[in-house]
């Protein structure tokens, strides 16, 4: 009989990678985490975490911050996709890809150039330096969902809703905001979620009165006793992003079950 | 006329557009200097080939687009430069444009809750108010019963079917108790059984809420079904206005014969009144007026022309069958005849390479003028300086050559014929019975009671059916003995 080549073998080099790194990690992690430093079952990591409440106030603070860069982007992103959406502007993509090019550039590098810009024009490192920093370093991933959505939404909506007796105002509110939601909630998981993780932009751009959740995971991580404790509290954020994923994306499918789709 | 009838009959019109142009930004005119009056409660359908104007014209109308120059009127206010937020019509888009993130309910309940309501009181004192949410509710619940769809309220509009979602799309916009109800191929995306269907379905609709509908398509077919005026448009120009009837059987040029319906059309020869000549050969037909030898175009419709087998001697000419195909009810042929191929309709099937012979019979002969430039008709001198024709008895300057009793062809250039309002005030009374676009003016066609056909160059637009009067400025006819006709011929 002639072999049967099926085209979901094509997709054996992904799964393999995703168990490799994925999966295996997830499960070492989850190991490290319910054990204590002799290799015992315990759930006391877990536990650290909810009687030390100077943990729960960094986790607090790191939500926070990426609320707040969240917030800040969203505000500086909507006007900018609506803008670059609309007609005069929507000319040429050079526009859009002027915002997108900073994607395309490695964090690491950013944020160091970052750094430098900001020793050049004054800024110190501290809160304000991380939350503008994480602003900069996320906005082109707020931007693209956002504009992308507005691009693609038929006219036709727009001029029903005019001929419907809806002014400008009226019809942005009630019928292009709402339809771009898919693209709004894309965008605020581009940004929440690794801003809540953030490491690299608080260790560069923030001093010693800056500590959010990601350090405090690195510096746990960082001493080889305390490993168990690190690998506890990565799974309570890993299980934080779940939940607001899960929770925007049911949001975003109650607004609109159109194109632009959430992640 | 006077001036408070003159204004009735003006708020009859409840659309004008008037010397419209609109020019894209790539420099491509789609409407060209466009000039058309629709009247209160008809159903108008704007019809063209892709790209001829009628969409564009229609977005102007609902404020989508804003004409380059020119004006459009709704009940004689100027609303050229109005958003469509302010404009008492509402559009069902071609592709439904039904909001995807509301529901049924909520979709046909997006305009209703826009809506500010002026209410006289008691006091004289005007009060605006919005709608209540039970009002609301009422309506939409009517609209939806409209459309058969009472029950669909809570569903999502992507559950529904095309057709179902073309319904609520025309409750939504009949909701909103607009004069105007604009449609833009709203029919399109249907399948066949679904628009014949739909097509009875807002006929009805129309007859039963008497709004004006305007009706976009490019579809023939359903335009001859469900109007009560067609627009013929094509290149940014109105070829013709008439009933469907009337653009059916009398096409206004060779475009339009050529659009509506299945068409021969062929270059002849007026011989004389009532006598046509084309290939070669004399037919009788029913027009007239035209002048001697005048070139014309004629169009003879596929199903008017009558084919009998090869030696019966009931045909006028022979023919041999290049094609034929049976298209359910009738064979459609195609008969080759002195170089002309004719498409025919017949019942009868004649198969490919028989010889045939053809008959047309007079009344299925349209002669259209190629052009015109000067009306003629045949009179009478009646007096001193008066010469009677169609019914009429006008002025014109004697030389002192013609006698009473002469009889005389008349010639009038097209500038020369003056519409008047009333009929009383023209020296005959006459009906308009086209109003043709020329570019820069209107070429109007007025039928009189004695069956002529004049021919005028107006700035001014008439409405068809309008009753008026003509009159004819002395200098302005000439006219040459019957018999001096005949010599130069």
């Amino acid at each position: 009989m002639k072999p049967k080549f099926k085209r979901t073998y094509f997709a054996f080099p992904y799964a393999l990678l995703c168990v490799l790194f994925v999966v295996v990690p997830l499960i070492i992690m989850l190991v490290f985490a319910c054990t204590d430093f002799e290799g015992n079952f315990t759930l006391n990591n877990f536990g650290y975490f909810f009687t030390e409440s100077e943990t729960q106030i960094v986790l607090l603070k790191s939500v926070g911050t990426a609320l707040l860069a969240t917030v800040i982007c969203f505000l500086l992103a909507y006007p900018l996709a609506y803008i670059l959406a609309s007609s005069p502007f929507n000319k040429t993509a050079i526009l859009v890809m002027l915002f997108i090019i900073p994607m395309w550039i490695n964090s690491l590098l950013r944020i160091y150039a970052t750094r430098t810009f900001f020793e050049m024009i004054g800024i110190e490192r501290g809160y304000l330096a991380v939350v503008i920093g994480l602003v900069y370093d996320f906005l082109p991933f707020m931007l693209l969902p956002i504009y992308t959505s507005l691009n693609n939404m038929d006219k036709s909506f727009l001029e029903a809703s005019y001929d419907l007796g809806a002014n400008p105002i009226t019809s942005f509110l009630k019928v292009t905001f709402p339809l771009s939601m898919p693209g709004v909630v894309s965008g605020i998981l581009m940004v929440f979620m690794p801003a809540i993780s953030t490491i690299g932009i608080t260790e560069m751009l923030g001093n010693k009165d800056v500590y959010l959740f990601g350090n405090l995971i690195n510096d746990y991580l960082g001493e080889f006793y305390t490993w168990n404790i690190g690998a506890a509290y990565s799974f309570i954020m890993l299980i934080l992003i779940a939940v607001s994923m899960l929770v925007a994306n049911r949001f975003g499918d109650k607004e609109s079950n159109v194109r632009g789709g959430t992640i | 006329m006077n001036m408070k009838e003159k204004q009735a009959v003006k708020t009859d019109k409840i659309i004008e557009v008037k010397n419209v142009t609109k020019i894209f930004e790539d420099g491509v005119t789609v409407i060209d200097d466009m000039n058309l009056s629709i009247k209160r409660g008809q159903f108008v359908t704007l019809l063209g080939p892709s790209g001829c104007g009628k969409t564009t014209l229609l977005r102007m109308i609902a404020g989508f687009d804003t004409p380059t120059k020119g004006n459009i009127y709704i009940e004689n206010e100027n609303v050229t430069n109005e958003p469509p937020y302010n404009r008492p019509v509402n559009t069902v888009f071609q592709k439904y444009a039904l909001f995807p993130h509301l529901n049924v309910f909520k979709n046909v309940a997006f305009g209703l809750k826009l809506k500010v309501l002026e209410e006289v009181g008691a006091d004289g004192k005007i009060t605006k108010r919005k709608l209540s949410k039970k009002e609301i509710e009422e309506k939409v619940n009517r609209a939806l019963k409209l459309v058969d769809l009472e029950d669909y309220g809570h569903r999502n509009v992507n559950s529904l079917s095309g057709g179902q979602q073309q319904r609520i799309a025309i409750a939504r916009a009949l909701v909103c108790e607009p004069k105007v109800l604009l449609l833009d191929e709203p029919l399109g995306a249907l399948d066949l059984k679904m628009r014949k269907e739909m097509q009875i379905e807002l006929m009805n609709m129309h007859k039963n809420l008497g709004i004006t509908f305007i009706y976009v398509t490019h579809d023939q077919e359903e335009a001859l079904t469900m109007s009560d005026v067609i627009v013929v448009i094509n290149d940014g120009y109105i070829q013709q206005v008439g009933t469907p009837k009337k653009i059916y059987d009398e096409p206004a040029n060779a475009f339009v014969a050529n659009f509506i319906g299945e068409s021969n059309i062929l270059s002849g020869v007026m011989l004389k009144d009532y006598v046509v000549k084309f290939l070669d050969k004399e037919f009788e037909c029913l027009d007239k007026g035209f002048l001697k030898n005048e070139k014309v175009d004629l169009v003879i419709r596929p199903e008017d022309i009558k084919v009998y087998a090869k030696g019966s001697n009931k045909g006028q000419f022979e023919g041999v069958v290049t094609s034929s195909v049976f298209k359910g009810t009738y064979y459609e042929m195609n008969i080759l005849a002195s170089e002309y191929e004719f498409t025919v309709q017949n019942t009868t099937e004649h198969k490919t390479g028989d010889e045939v012979e053809l008959k047309i019979v007079p009344d299925s002969i349209h002669i259209m003028r190629k052009l015109r430039t000067v009306n003629e008709f045949k009179g009478v001198v009646s007096g001193e300086n008066t010469v009677s024709f169609c019914g009429g008895d006008f002025e014109f300057i004697n030389d002192g050559s013609f006698e009473k009793g002469d009889e005389v062809n008349v010639k009038v250039p097209f500038d020369g014929i003056e519409i008047t309002d009333d009929e009383n005030d023209g020296i005959i009374g006459a009906n308009i019975t086209q109003a043709l676009y020329k570019g820069t003016y209107y070429q109007v066609q007025i039928y009189s009671d004695t069956d002529e056909d004049f021919y005028t160059d107006t700035p001014y637009e008439w409405d068809i059916d309008d009753r008026v009067g003509i009159k004819i400025a002395p200098d302005k006819i000439t006219l040459t003995k019957v018999e001096e006709d005949v010599d130069e011929a």
